[in-house]
Formats: C-alpha cells, sequence, structure tokens
C-alpha cells in the first residue's frame, strides 16, 4: 500500500525543484523572517526562542513545497519572502 | 481528507522515514544509554558519586598547588569545567602571559582531574563508555571520516537526520490526523504482518510523538546551532560568531579578559575561599565552571558559573565573578533569582533534551520512550518492506527493498548485544580508554551485523539478537560484581545508587528481551 502515484510528482526535475524549494528556500524564508524579528527585539531573545521556532517553521515550510502544486509559484513565494524580510538589512 | 494532500503526507513520510531510519536507530538508541552518561561512567570506574560530600571532595587548592608546582601557574587562565553527578573536571591551562619568570609560559595543557582520586588523565585515557554513547548519539564517531565540508561531517549528518525526523514526524501526525482516536485504540496482533506492524507503528508514534518532536527539535539546534548562528552572526554582528554565543551566554564564551598587570599578589590566592562565597551566595545551585584569568597577578579574576538544582528551580544561571586583590565582586547575576527569558528558554532547550530535570524516576521514563522509538523506526522499516513485497513490484525492486531492509534490520538490532558486551568489556579492561572502546564497540557491532546481513533472514536476526543480548544483559551486573565487587546488594547497601541504577536497568533489558525472545511463535511459513 504505498502512497497512489496518481497525486505525486512525476517529473524527476519538478520534485528536484520541490526538494531544494522546501529545504534551502524554506531555510531562507524561516532564518531571514527570525533575522527580522532580532532587528526589532533582543538578538539574543530572539535567537533563543528560534532555537525552537526556526526549527519548527522551516520544517512545515519544506512541507508546504510539496504540498503546493505548481513549484514555481513556491520558488517565487519563498524568494520574496526572503527578499522582504531582509530589507531592512540592505541599508 | 484531500486525496492528494493524504497522499503527499504519506511519500514524504516514507520517504524521509526510510532515508533516515537506521541513523536515527543508532541516535535513538545510544541516546537513551546518554541519559545515564554519569552514571555509566561512575559504573565502569567504580566511582559512586554518592557516598561521599561533594563539598569537602572537591578541593581546588591542593590542585592547584601540584600544579603550580609543574607549570607555574603566575599569569596562566585556567578552567575548570566541573562534571555534574561525579567528583571530575575538564581543566585546561592556557600560556602564561609572564613569559620573564616562566620558562614554561609557553606551554598549555588540557586533562581530565578525579578530585576523589586525585588522578589526571588524559582526555582518551579517561574516555568511559558513558561518554561513547553520549557522543555515538550525535555521531561524533563519524567527525573522523575524512570527508571534508567545512564543518565536522558526524555533525552535519546527525543534524540533517534530526531535521528529516521532524519532518517525518509531522507528515507523520497529519497522515493520521483524521483517523488518530480510532486507529490508537487499535491492535490487531492476530492479523497479518503488516497490519501488526501498522499497528504498532502508529499507536507508539502517537503515544511518542510529543517526547520524539522535543528531541527531534532540540536535536537539531544543539548539534548545528551554526544553521542559526552563522546568519545571526553576519547580520547582527558583524561576523562575530564568539559575540552571538556571548549574547546566549553559554559559560565557556564569558571568560573575563583583564589586563595581566605583571605584579604579583601579595599572598596566595586561595580558590577555595571564592568558591565558598558562591555557595553561600547560592545555596541551591551547582558551580558548573570556574575559569581564571591572571593567575596570582594584581588583577587576578575568578569567574564562576552555576546552574541551580533542579528541585529548587528549573531555570536560570549564575554568573559571578570576583577580583581577588580586594574581594569584590565585580560582576553578579543570581543563579536562583530572576531568571531572565534567555535563560528560561535556553534551560528548556538543555533540560527538556537532557531529561535531568526530575531525578532518576524521569529519566528512566525519557528512557523507555526512547526504546519505544528505536521500536517504532523498526516497525517503520518492515512495513516499507511488507507494503512493497508484492507481486505487481518488479522483481530487482523486491530484491533491493529486501536487502535494504536486511541491512537497516541487522545494524540496528544487534546494537543491544553488541552495547551489552561492550558494558562487560570495559568492566573486564576498565582503564582501556578510548581506542579499547572503539575496537570492541564498532568490531563486534560489524562483525555480527555482517553475519545476520549474510544469513538474511530478518525474524532469525530479530529473534537471536534479542536472545543473544538479554543473555549478555544478565552478564552486565555479573561482571561488575565479578570485577569490582560491585554486586547489586553491595552497591544497594553502600547507597551507590548510579551504579545500582546501571545494574538494575540491564536486569530489566534482560528480562524484556527474554520475555520478547519467548514470546516469539516458534513457527511461520514467510519469508519475513
Amino acid at each position: 500500500m504505498p502512497a497512489n502515484k496518481k497525486y505525486l510528482t512525476k517529473s524527476p526535475i519538478v520534485r528536484l525543484l520541490k526538494i531544494t524549494a522546501g529545504f534551502f528556500g524554506g531555510y531562507a524564508v524561516s532564518v531571514s523572517f527570525h533575522l527580522l524579528l532580532a532587528h526589532f527585539f533582543n538578538p539574543g531573545d530572539v535567537l533563543i526562542t528560534a532555537y525552537f521556532s526556526c526549527i519548527m517553521l522551516w520544517a512545515v515550510l519544506l512541507l508546504l513545497a510539496f504540498l503546493v502544486e505548481n513549484v514555481w509559484k513556491i520558488w517565487l513565494i519563498y524568494a520574496v519572502l526572503t527578499v522582504v524580510f531582509c530589507i531592512p538589512f540592505f541599508s | 481528507m484531500n486525496l492528494r494532500r493524504y497522499n503527499v503526507y504519506f511519500h514524504t513520510h516514507t520517504i524521509s522515514g526510510i532515508f533516515i531510519a537506521a541513523v536515527l536507530y543508532v541516535m535513538f538508541f545510544a541516546g537513551s544509554f546518554a541519559f545515564f552518561k554519569d552514571e555509566i561512567a561512575a559504573w565502569q570506574n567504580d566511582a559512586s558519586g554518592r557516598h561521599q560530600p561533594y563539598n569537602s571532595t572537591v578541593v581546588f587548592n591542593t590542585l592547584l598547588d601540584s600544579l603550580d608546582g609543574v607549570y607555574g601557574l603566575d599569569g596562566r587562565d585556567l578552567s575548570f569545567t566541573m562534571q555534574p553527578n561525579s567528583f571530575r573536571a575538564y581543566v585546561g591551562l592556557q600560556p602564561s602571559k609572564d613569559t620573564i619568570n616562566n620558562d614554561k609560559a609557553a606551554e598549555r595543557s588540557f586533562f581530565n582531574y578525579d578530585f576523589h582520586k586525585k588522578e589526571t588523565g588524559t582526555y582518551a585515557s579517561s574516555y568511559d563508555l558513558g561518554e561513547f554513547l553520549y557522543r555515538l548519539h550525535f555521531l561524533a564517531q563519524l567527525n573522523e571520516v575524512p570527508i571534508r565540508i567545512g564543518y565536522p561531517f558526524g555533525y552535519v549528518v546527525a543534524g540533517l537526520v534530526s531535521f528529516l525526523f521532524l519532518f517525518a514526524l509531522i507528515t507523520g501526525l497529519l497522515l493520521h490526523w483524521d483517523k488518530i482516536l480510532s486507529n490508537f485504540y487499535t491492535f490487531r496482533p492476530w492479523s497479518k504482518w503488516k497490519t501488526i506492524w501498522t499497528d504498532a507503528h502508529t499507536a507508539l508514534g502517537v503515544i511518542g510523538f510529543p517526547y520524539q518532536f522535543m528531541f527531534a527539535v532540540t536535536g537539531v539546534m544543539l548539534i548545528i546551532s551554526s544553521v542559526l548562528v552563522v546568519p545571526f552572526s553576519k547580520a547582527l554582528y558583524e561576523g562575530d560568531e564568539t559575540a552571538v554565543y556571548r549574547d546566549l551566554q553559554l559559560p565557556y564564551y564569558l571568560t573575563p579578559h583583564h589586563e595581566f598587570l605583571a605584579k604579583p599578589l601579595e599572598s596566595k590566592p586561595d580558590i577555595d575561599h571564592f568558591v565558598r562565597r558562591t555557595q553561600a551566595l547560592w545555596p541551591h545551585t551547582f558551580i558548573t565552571s570556574i575559569s581564571i584569568n591572571n593567575y596570582g597577578d594584581e588583577n587576578m579574576h575568578i569567574l564562576m558559573t552555576g546552574e541551580p538544582e533542579t528541585k529548587w528551580h528549573f531555570a536560570g544561571q549564575g554568573v559571578v565573578c570576583y577580583r581577588v586583590s580586594d574581594g569584590v565582586i565585580t560582576q553578579h547575576k543570581s543563579a536562583e533569582q530572576g531568571a531572565t527569558y534567555l535563560d528560561k528558554v535556553k534551560s528548556l532547550v538543555y533540560r527538556l533534551h537532557f531529561g535531568d530535570y526530575g531525578g532518576y524516576p524521569l529519566k528512566v521514563v525519557y528512557f523507555i520512550l526512547g526504546l519505544v522509538g528505536c521500536v517504532v523506526i523498526i516497525t517503520g522499516i518492515l512495513i516499507w518492506l511488507v507494503a512493497r513485497d508484492k507481486k505487481n513490484v518488479p522483481n530487482h525492486k523486491r530484491v533491493f527493498n529486501f536487502w535494504a531492509s536486511n541491512i537497516f534490520v541487522a545494524a540496528c538490532l544487534t546494537l543491544f548485544p553488541v552495547t551489552a558486551f561492550s558494558f562487560i568489556a570495559v568492566k573486564v579492561n576498565s582503564a582501556g580508554g578510548m581506542e579499547f572502546i572503539y575496537r570492541i564497540y564498532f568490531w563486534s557491532w560489524l562483525m555480527l551485523s555482517a553475519i545476520y546481513i549474510a544469513r538474511h533472514n530478518l525474524r532469525q536476526t530479530n529473534k537471536e539478537t534479542l536472545l543473544l543480548g538479554s543473555i549478555l544483559s544478565l552478564l552486565v551486573p555479573v561482571a561488575n560484581g565479578l570485577y569490582s565487587g560491585n554486586w547489586l546488594w553491595v552497591t544497594y547497601r553502600q547507597g551507590e545508587s548510579d551504579i545500582l541504577l546501571v545494574d538494575v536497568l540491564w536486569l530489566c533489558l534482560a528480562v524484556v528481551g527474554g520475555i520478547a525472545f519467548l514470546k516469539i511463535k516458534p513457527l511461520v511459513p514467510r519469508r519475513v
């Protein structure tokens, strides 16, 4: 009773793009989000909170990349979010 | 549930799970024993931390006198990292800033010191099985594999496995979400094998979920905190990682750096006096580290950090710094009052992961849940195999699946007898140190796994490792009695609860393993 292939990604390239989007993109979004928090709050406190929240958020974002059907959409969303979260650090 | 989502959860759970299964099993198995790291050290070295008062045993002045005789301490920085539940410390001596009067000024030294036995040992010679299993649970031994990726290889693997484990936990929970209650109460042991594995996997997985989730999250951060610290240091600390760790208040990074004045103190520094002052400041606190800056100099400082005993406070980290010349406290943060947000969350990370906040009962619960985790992993592998062992699956895939499972199961299940065997071996040769433990553990593991891989009969592997493991477990307390005279009743009478605990643990494992072995039905006309 393995999972029904009908619902899974067939193209290996799309699959790879999903995995990389979730793993690297998810990481970038999660870390940049916490960096943004650290910009406004005490960095030490944010960092220690991130010990829990950053990892959990990353794992959820990895899963999200598999759930969204269009792989370009997820790449775009993650890229935009990362850039937006990093805005305070560009100056 | 949306069918597509269900199948995505299913597939990602299966793939991430089978990918990490074998390594995760090793981490869980070794990690379960690592809760008793200090007890195993006491057990192996016949050095109970129980029947002797700590404060009168751990005396610094005599040690410093003898170190002074050997190295000349004036102008050096020294550090002591105290090992909980024992009388041991890691000692570090930095080069002296007084290069004129000391011809050994450039020398530095790191060693272990046992305040009870008054013995010094190198890291490798003081290495014990507790340390080995503790380090095995985050794959430190894999660091020696010459694969250079800019970060210790074993830690990267351990971190990646923990992260995928977290992912598998989340997908696993979502997969069962709709039927979580009904499946939880379902167990059909008379059914076909796949149903049995599935029911056990689901029920135990759900019971252990919060525990395993907590370990996956804290585990990732404890082993590869760099994934956070590096970007934080780049974005907010101008690339200075030590500044990040200082903000996290990790004791090692709090070491004071004061100027060396090259003016000797009028009298010899009395470290024990300052230790007593700290104990008076924080009566319910274990002093975790002592670092001395500019020993014997006018500008000598002593910094101590402490963690409150969990009986009194769950969270908190104390820091106190003394200037030795006039005894003034230059910095103070109580260990027992006013824990900050940082202290609280940090204690949560460490204490939840180490399970050191509720005495032995809690550690035993942790240990059992850890082994339950091992069962979930093994049943996961078996579901994966049995679900694919069908006629419509191409033969070459079935062969591959079978051999992958065969290797995983053999490597995992042999850990039980191998660990028991290593406990016996370190009793026979307790001074063997690091090299001996490596050789005993890894060779016996390799050989036993090779035998079972070659026999490629999963049922037989399970049955025989249980039997062999149980017999060897039974012999662990016997070995302790024969080679150290620490029979169960002796340690019980002397109140050496740490040594006794290890023996009782093995005895329980022998009984549980033995019952499991006897319950295995003799004949099953199938391959798996």
